[in-house]
């Protein structure tokens, strides 16, 4: 990796937006972003794209495109990052509605559960490496 | 006298305690069991289960009074997902320099690695609903929820695929926190810093990217980048995925 791979852009600080601003940035692109995701459905049921995926790509794009700017956004974006092993609880605690299923399968699934984290995180890992000794070469050729 | 547990106010004080309780725990004794969030789910379901017993109720109305305050602390996970964007916007140089590489191995690694938990859960013998929930717990849980819901089929047999789908991707999350150093000495991972970040925030999600901070820079960035950008690569495969396999 060369030096410079990490420099973080110059950090400006800028006083952050008032909370309500940034409310209400939030909750219009989640209102498009539903819109979106709806219509997306109607025209193709099967292929399901979810609304915060939506909006995630919308912010992207409207930082990017310098219609909202980070002090608009950044605060309330650390906070609920922050908070997000609490807001994850409810649907762990959805479990409880399928303690049936649960009582035949549990073990198996949590087996098949931990063998899938690792095949994921290797999968990803050697595939990368793989692509990366790709291009390398490629870039020799060249 | 206990009407207020079909009041918002007791799902939303069960799920911040339950939480509270797993921090302190964690803060207390910092091994991985003790993991807040694997703590606070299985502490709200036995609690849930004491008063079913308690209150001579089925499991499932005492959860359905529960569900009235969860859901809207559930309801801030669709704003949570979405402020990743701001992470993501602030290693724009990353992402611009490295997008195919980083877009190729996540597609080509979650490709093969779908086709492997297919077979296993093949193996191990699952039921459909339950093979289904294994497949999109690459992504993090808001976006994984609603596509196994979809797959399933939506409905109840959804609502039960997307609750076993949110139990793995908390499994997912333990079994980094708990394996992942020894994992990437296994598997000599570290000898590719970019692969190993993208690795961990794939099969770790919030916490595979905590974890991959304090690895290194260059493994932290790349992990919450994977976080983002392995959702949509879900979005776009799963579905077809589970099409070709029968299962939907």
């Amino acid at each position: 990796m060369k030096k410079g791979f990490l420099a973080m852009e110059n950090n400006h600080e800028k006083k952050a937006a008032p909370i309500l601003t940034q409310f209400l940035i939030f909750s219009t692109i989640l209102l498009v972003a539903n819109i979106l995701s709806t219509g997306i459905s109607l025209i193709w049921s099967e292929f399901p794209v979810p609304t915060p995926l939506i909006g995630l790509i919308l912010l992207f794009m409207a930082l990017v495109s310098g219609l909202v700017k980070l002090e608009q956004v950044e605060s309330l974006s650390t906070n609920l990052i922050g908070l997000i092993g609490l807001l994850f609880v409810p649907s762990g605690i959805s479990l409880a509605s399928s303690l049936d299923l649960f009582k035949q399968e549990g073990i198996k699934i949590i087996v098949v559960v931990i063998i899938s984290t690792v095949v994921l995180l290797l999968s990803i890992a050697y595939t990368s490496q793989l692509v990366a000794k790709i291009s390398d070469k490629l870039h020799h050729k060249s | 006298m206990l009407s207020f547990l079909s009041t918002p106010f007791w799902g939303i004080f069960l799920t911040i305690f339950v939480y509270w309780i797993g921090q302190q725990l964690f803060k207390k004794f910092p091994i991985f069991i003790f993991q807040p969030l694997l703590i606070g789910m299985v502490l709200g379901i036995l609690v849930l289960i004491g008063l079913s017993s308690l209150l001579h109720q089925p499991i499932v109305s005492v959860y359905k009074q529960y569900k009235i305050g969860g859901d809207l602390i559930f309801w801030f996970l669709s704003p949570a997902t979405m402020a990743f964007a701001v992470p993501l916007y602030k290693r724009r140089d990353l992402v611009k320099r490295y997008w195919l590489r980083i877009f190729t191995s996540l597609f080509v690694g979650l490709s093969v690695a779908l086709f492997i938990i297919f077979t296993i859960s093949h193996l191990f013998g699952l039921s459909k609903i339950a093979t289904i929930a294994m497949l999109p717990q690459a992504a993090t849980t808001a976006i994984a929820l609603p596509i196994s819901s979809v797959i399933a089929g939506g409905g109840q047999l959804g609502a039960t695929a997307s609750s076993i789908t949110a139990m793995a991707v908390i499994i997912n999350a333990v079994v980094i926190y708990a394996l992942g150093n020894q994992l990437v000495k296994w598997f000599r991972l570290d000898k590719d810093p970019m692969g190993l970040g993208l690795a961990f925030g794939t099969a770790g999600h919030a916490i595979g990217s905590a974890k991959a901070i304090k690895i290194g820079e260059v493994e932290g960035a790349m992990a919450s980048i994977s976080m983002v950008v392995i959702g949509l690569i879900v979005d776009l495969i799963v579905p077809t995925f589970a099409k070709l396999m029968g299962l939907m």
